[in-house]
């Protein structure tokens, strides 16, 4: 029997609440909201951030956007972000006034309908670049009619807590970049090499908008370059050199208006330093703040890393783990691509291919340089891509991303937001899983047959609530004040290199499935 | 639905999800229905009861109490428990959320722990909502222990009710949770008397539990005063007459119970008070002010906007106006209007339909809407929540409840006004349209052309309300909010026209069919002669709504043998409507789960049998078709087979009950049963096996032959026509 088509109007119901949730959510306090720090110059926060480079690019001169005033929050992301912070920031101007992105004078703006707009426009550009990338790799492959089913991986997908919080809540433009690299992803996993270079295209957007996006690179390369190999390597040159001309064109086209313009003094060699001197800011130090990755660990009182490697040698240590931890992918992400993309098996390819960009953005976020929390989320939308295929890893996964966010949302103030997506995320959970009949997709999931990992799962859920309950009740004691922040990442860091194991084995167990086909 | 999940837990998600997204609320703008409650707390909390109505002696406020004295007990509650006390103790709350203010001292006070506070007080107040809405999603179906989702969750996530208690501030959601208790008791009272056959003390209880909690609802909000009406008819009908004479004792009862309820609230203030009439006095100008204006500050969309509106245009062209109304002219069409709703609940009553109550009852409040003196656009919600639990009840309401919702929730835009809220407004108007739109089901060409007509109206209305800058429209700023009024006005009174004439066909219908069953169905062994009741008057040429794969599938009667069938099985009432092909066997497959799927929410079926041997025979249903254990159906039900071209019927003997069953778990539906006077047991007509065998037998409940020569005979094909109630 086929899956029950759905209707348009619960089409049009679904996209609806899913923005509706992702308004609720903007009502709470951005980053910084009612100078909360106390702190008019500089304070922290995101948002002001982005509102601040809408100024910038709106005010100066393309050449000297990566020259500005470093001190208050230089434009340090690549030359796309500056595009579309151009374009917002002349929406700005027109809807809301010249006020809201007037130079000097606007620094620390807060206004009720200023604060609107730039929902609104991380709103639009969520639903029209992750929104619709979503959409298109949940439908079910063979038809084009959606069913039940996908929908309800469409919005779990949709609904992730840590994505919404951090893009809705904090703010940030996460899901523009996301987005693009799912668009990059789908094109990527169909046949034919067009497809190849239109997914490569995308990849090199993704990467002209968020530097972070890096963190699928070598997945992402070693499977192209598998894809060269496929057919056995009949046309590796034609196809290795095309990618290799759009990838450049498409990069150069990004790149060469803040290189061709400029103070009149520096050669296009040293503007394109500055830019990526802004773009890796390598003095920043290994990590920042409390993140839930192996340096910070490390760096705990027994270990001291940060003391007993030198600096300058920091980054090569980072980036040798690093490429360590990324071997298991690249290994399996090359051979996937050589094995060539047939249309029979198509959904059998993407799931490995979501589970080696997960793998790989893991990996990334538990050993490289200068991580931020919020970058678990590179490994957080791949993953969820994946709730029809292992429901149980994808919900663990995405509720202990978000948990691993709560010492960012408590300086945001976004508790009660936490809290709330946290339930509406679960109980949509439940709802999908009371409605699914059998758990006939669900095979080979360790969470699901291995006792181990379902006692692990289990435990960390414990460990989780335990913590959240500690962090009510006990006062800190003065001498540790960073007690709870500590302890949140290392249990952050545990489950994420539990997870990081499993998606390895996820990798190995679908290469001997596909060697037994 | 696909999704298998079981009411229970779809229930407990929907609640959690739900009072999580009005947490996720908090921060959203409020109106000063915020501080006036936020007062009346504080009033409430410090001041003694009989000083409550003379709050602005100690302070200089605006916010003054103009509630009746139910609803500041209410507020009291909230203000003065254990909770909110413990709150305050611990400094989780600060005292001056809770403290008597001036309104020039009100700016700054406000925390936000304080908005918290309050507007958790509204999610408490929301319980009864749910409570309410889940008793009358019981009450409205036919069979026990089951519950009419769409209708329930429909009302419970209106967004409507959202934006008006959860963003503008307001406790719309208790006060409806109220209401639908005592509609819920008055719709169960009919049901208990159903189902056991006679008037029991039960049935006599819900209905004098429902009186008193309507009286509670005056207490509370004495808006729902223009509802008071029909009550009286319904009730006076209902409760106060046994076996169609009028008892005085009862109405005795009636009248002291209502009455208790409705002072106990007055009493603690009159008794503390020093001066009891002055205090009267002070409570009714504070109740009906009067002076504030025939329309309130955004015209709400009703009569009273178009004709202000026309004022206004004469004004310019002519230099003329036209005559003011006053208070007693408005109140006199009301009364107007009312006082045909209260007809039809006093039929509601005599025949104990719920159909016609709630009918009734959701007409008297968009009469109560479109034409009452001073009105807000929020007391639209009564109208649309009733018209939801209608639309429950009988399907061919959704569209009316689609339009009515449209237009009534477009007409609350203008209350949130703010830039931030209006992305929630569009999403959540957006969702919840679809979702209507997806449970209104299949429609016809002409019905979504309307749809259509609808949508763009709406659009139309949103781009000029919200899309274009104040700038745009220059001298002519208040031409949005003008248009806005105008155009809801304009779409609730179509609905309202097309509700009328629904209800005034189903009363005419309903009084000439139901004066000689209402007898029958009190008492089994007198078995009427239906005969006696359809052949009179004209009937109508049958019309047959097309769908688009008619050609096809053609029909399996002729035409000459459906106009046979109109005139001798059909009830007179319904004749007039067009049929429509819900189920054809061969083009929807012979799938029960399809069947059931087709004929959802069709109260009257008619079915046709075409067996592998040629004959044709069938049925007239008058139940839905719903999964039950027992037989259900009602007098006119009838059996009929075709021989030599014409139709012969057999029509419930009144012998028995055993009308219909539908048996889904084993995939039948049959027609009468009961053993005859020699024992022996047979169902009239039976088909079972996906549609594919069917028995016919000698029964009881409708005197009948067997239909065909077969007893078991296999089925050819098979068609289900339903009838188009209030479409002409």
């Amino acid at each position: 029997m086929s899956p029950a088509p759905v209707s348009t109007s619960i089409i049009i119901c679904t996209w609806s609440l899913v923005a509706l949730v992702r308004v609720l959510i903007a009502f709470q306090p951005h980053s910084g909201q009612d100078n909360h720090h106390g702190l008019h110059a500089a304070y922290g926060g995101d948002f002001e951030v982005q509102r601040h480079w809408m100024e910038l690019t709106f005010h100066l001169p393309i050449g000297e956007w990566y020259y500005d005033d470093p001190t208050y929050f230089g434009l340090d992301y690549p030359p796309l972000t500056a595009y579309v912070s151009y374009v917002c920031g002349y929406f700005s101007d027109k809807l809301v006034g010249s006020y809201s992105v007037a130079w000097m004078e606007s620094r620390g703006l807060e206004d009720p309908r200023h604060k609107a707009l730039m929902r609104a426009t991380v709103l639009l550009l969520d639903l029209l670049v992750f929104g619709s990338a979503v959409w298109c790799m949940t439908r079910p492959q063979e038809s084009l009619r959606r069913d039940y089913d996908s929908l309800a991986t469409f919005v779990l997908v949709m609904i992730q807590p840590a994505i919404l919080l951090i893009d809705h809540g904090h703010f940030q433009y996460n899901t523009f970049a996301l987005g693009l690299c799912l668009w990059a992803f789908h094109f990527m996993s169909k046949p034919g090499h067009c497809n190849c270079l239109i997914g490569s295209i995308f990849y090199c957007l993704a990467l002209s908008f968020k530097q972070m996006t890096l963190y699928f690179a070598p997945a992402v390369f070693f499977y192209l370059l598998g894809r060269c190999c496929a057919e056995k390597g009949r046309y590796f040159t034609l196809r290795f050199v095309s990618l290799g001309i759009t990838v450049v064109a498409t990069i150069s086209v990004m790149f060469l208006p803040v290189v061709l313009n400029g103070p009149d003094e520096t050669t296009y060699l040293e503007r394109l330093t500055q830019v990526m001197r802004r773009i890796f800011p390598l003095h920043r130090g290994l990590f920042e703040s409390k993140v839930s990755n192996t340096w910070c660990v490390l760096s705990l009182k027994p270990f001291r890393i940060r003391q007993q490697i030198p600096e300058h040698l920091q980054p090569m240590a980072a980036l040798f783990v690093t490429i360590l931890l990324t071997m298991p992918c690249s290994v399996s992400m090359f051979r996937l691509g050589s094995r060539g993309c047939m249309a029979g098996n198509q959904e059998r390819q993407r799931t490995i291919f979501s589970w080696g960009m997960t793998s790989s953005a893991l990996a990334f976020f538990l050993a490289s340089f200068q991580v931020h929390e919020k970058s678990i989320l590179l490994a957080l939308a791949p993953a969820c891509l994946l709730a029809a295929q292992d429901y149980k890893f994808v919900e663990w996964f995405s509720i202990v991303a978000t948990w691993s966010l709560w010492p960012l949302l408590q300086i945001d103030r976004l508790q009660t937001a936490y809290f709330c997506t946290m339930v509406i995320y679960l109980a949509l959970l439940h709802l999908r899983k009371a409605s699914l009949e059998l758990p006939q997709r669900d095979e080979g999931s360790l969470f699901s047959h291995k006792v181990l990992f379902s006692w692990l799962s289990n435990a960390s859920y414990a460990v989780m609530i335990t913590l959240h309950l500690l962090e009510a009740t006990i006062t800190v004691p003065s001498n540790l004040p960073d007690l709870f922040s500590v302890l949140w990442s290392l249990v952050g860091c545990g489950c994420f290199g539990v997870a990081w194991l499993y998606t390895c084995w996820r990798l190995a167990h679908g290469e001997r499935k596909e060697k037994l086909n | 639905m696909t999704f298998a999940v079981s009411n229970k837990s779809l229930l407990i998600c929907t609640f959690l999800i739900a009072t999580s997204s009005k947490i996720l609320l908090f921060p959203s703008y409020y109106s000063t229905d915020f501080l006036v409650h936020r007062h009346w707390k504080a009033v409430t909390k410090h001041l003694p009861m009989s000083e409550w109505y003379f709050d602005d002696v100690y302070v200089s406020t605006k916010h003054t109490l103009d509630y009746p004295p139910g609803f500041a007990f209410l507020e009291s509650a909230f203000a003065n428990n254990y909770v909110t006390r413990t709150l305050l103790q611990r400094f989780i709350l600060d005292e001056t959320c809770l403290e008597l203010l001036n309104d020039n001292e009100l700016k700054d006070s406000i925390s936000n722990r304080c908005v918290a506070f309050m507007r958790s007080t509204v999610i408490v107040g929301d319980l009864v909502l749910w409570l309410g809405a889940g008793t009358m999603a019981v009450a409205v179906e036919s069979s026990e222990a089951s519950m009419s989702m769409p209708g329930f969750l429909f009302t419970v996530l209106n967004p409507g009710l959202i934006w008006l208690d959860h963003v503008h501030f307001q406790y719309n959601g208790l006060l409806l949770g109220v209401l639908f208790l005592s509609v819920a008791c008055l719709l169960q009272a009919n049901k208990l008397e159903l189902r056991c056959g006679k008037p029991t003390a039960a049935s006599d209880i819900y209905q004098l539990v429902g009186a008193a909690l309507f009286a509670i609802l005056l207490t509370l909000k004495h808006l729902y005063l223009t509802l008071a009406l029909w009550y009286f008819a319904y009730l006076l009908r209902r409760f106060c007459f046994v076996q169609n004479k009028f008892s005085i004792e009862r109405l005795l009862l009636l009248g002291v119970g209502t009455l208790h309820c409705l002072m106990t609230p007055f009493l603690p203030l009159l008794m503390t008070s020093p001066q009891p009439t002055l205090l009267v006095k002070q409570i009714a100008s504070r109740l009906f002010p009067f002076g504030r204006g025939l329309v309130h500050d955004y015209w709400a969309g009703n009569v009273w906007a178009v004709y202000k509106a026309i004022d206004k245009v004469f004004a310019k062209l002519f230099q003329a106006s036209l005559p003011d109304v006053s208070p007693f002219i408005v109140g006199m069409i009301m009364l107007l209007f009312l006082m045909i709703g209260a007809k039809a609940a006093w039929m509601a009553a005599a025949q104990r339909d719920n159909h016609l109550l709630l009918l009734s009852l959701a007409y008297s409040a968009m009469v109560s809407f479109l034409t009452a003196y001073h009105v807000h656009e929020k007391a639209i919600m009564t109208t649309l929540v009733l018209l939801t639990f209608l639309a429950a009840l009988d399907k061919q309401y959704t569209l009316l409840l689609w339009e009515s919702t449209a237009w009534g929730l477009l007409g609350l835009f203008p209350l949130l006004f703010e830039p931030r809220e209006f992305l929630l407004k569009l999403t959540s108007y957006m969702a919840y349209m679809a979702a209507l739109y997806a449970f209104v089901g299949r429609t016809s060409n002409t019905e979504k052309a309307w749809v259509g007509v609808s949508l763009v109206g709406v659009f139309a209305v949103i781009v000029m309300l919200e899309g274009l800058p104040i700038s745009f429209w220059g001298r002519m700023e208040f031409a949005p909010l003008a248009v806005t009024s105008l155009a809801c006005a304009a779409g609730l009174i179509q609905c309202f026209a097309r509700l009328t004439t629904n209800m005034l066909i189903y009363c005419s219908v309903h009084d000439v069919v139901a004066n000689a069953t209402a007898t029958s169905i009190k008492d089994f062994s007198i078995a009427v002669k239906p005969d006696e009741i359809d052949d009179v008057d004209y009937i109508p040429p049958v019309r047959v709504v097309k769908d688009n794969d008619d050609d096809q599938y053609a029909y399996l009667l002729s035409t000459k043998e459906m106009q046979q069938i109109a005139e001798l099985i059909i009830p007179k009432g319904i004749t007039y409507c067009p049929w429509r092909r819900l189920y054809r066997l061969s083009r929807d497959g012979d799938s029960f789960a399809a069947f059931m799927e087709c004929v959802k929410g069709q109260s009257r079926t008619l079915i046709v049998i075409r067996t592998t041997k040629g004959s044709l025979l069938g049925a007239f249903a008058d139940a839905e078709w719903q999964n039950a254990p027992q037989f259900v159906g009602g007098p006119s039900a009838c059996l009929y087979k075709m021989y030599d071209g014409t139709v012969i019927p057999y029509k419930w003997s009144g012998v028995n009950r055993f009308v219909q069953l539908c048996d889904a778990n084993n995939q039948r539906i049959a027609f009468g049963g009961g053993s005859d006077d020699l024992g022996q047991t047979a169902f009239g007509l039976v088909i079972e096996r996906h549609f594919q065998i069917g028995t016919t037998g000698h029964c009881v409940t409708f005197n009948n032959e067997p239909l065909c020569d077969e007893t078991i005979f296999a089925i050819e094909d098979l068609e289900v026509f339903g009838f188009l109630v209030g479409t002409f």
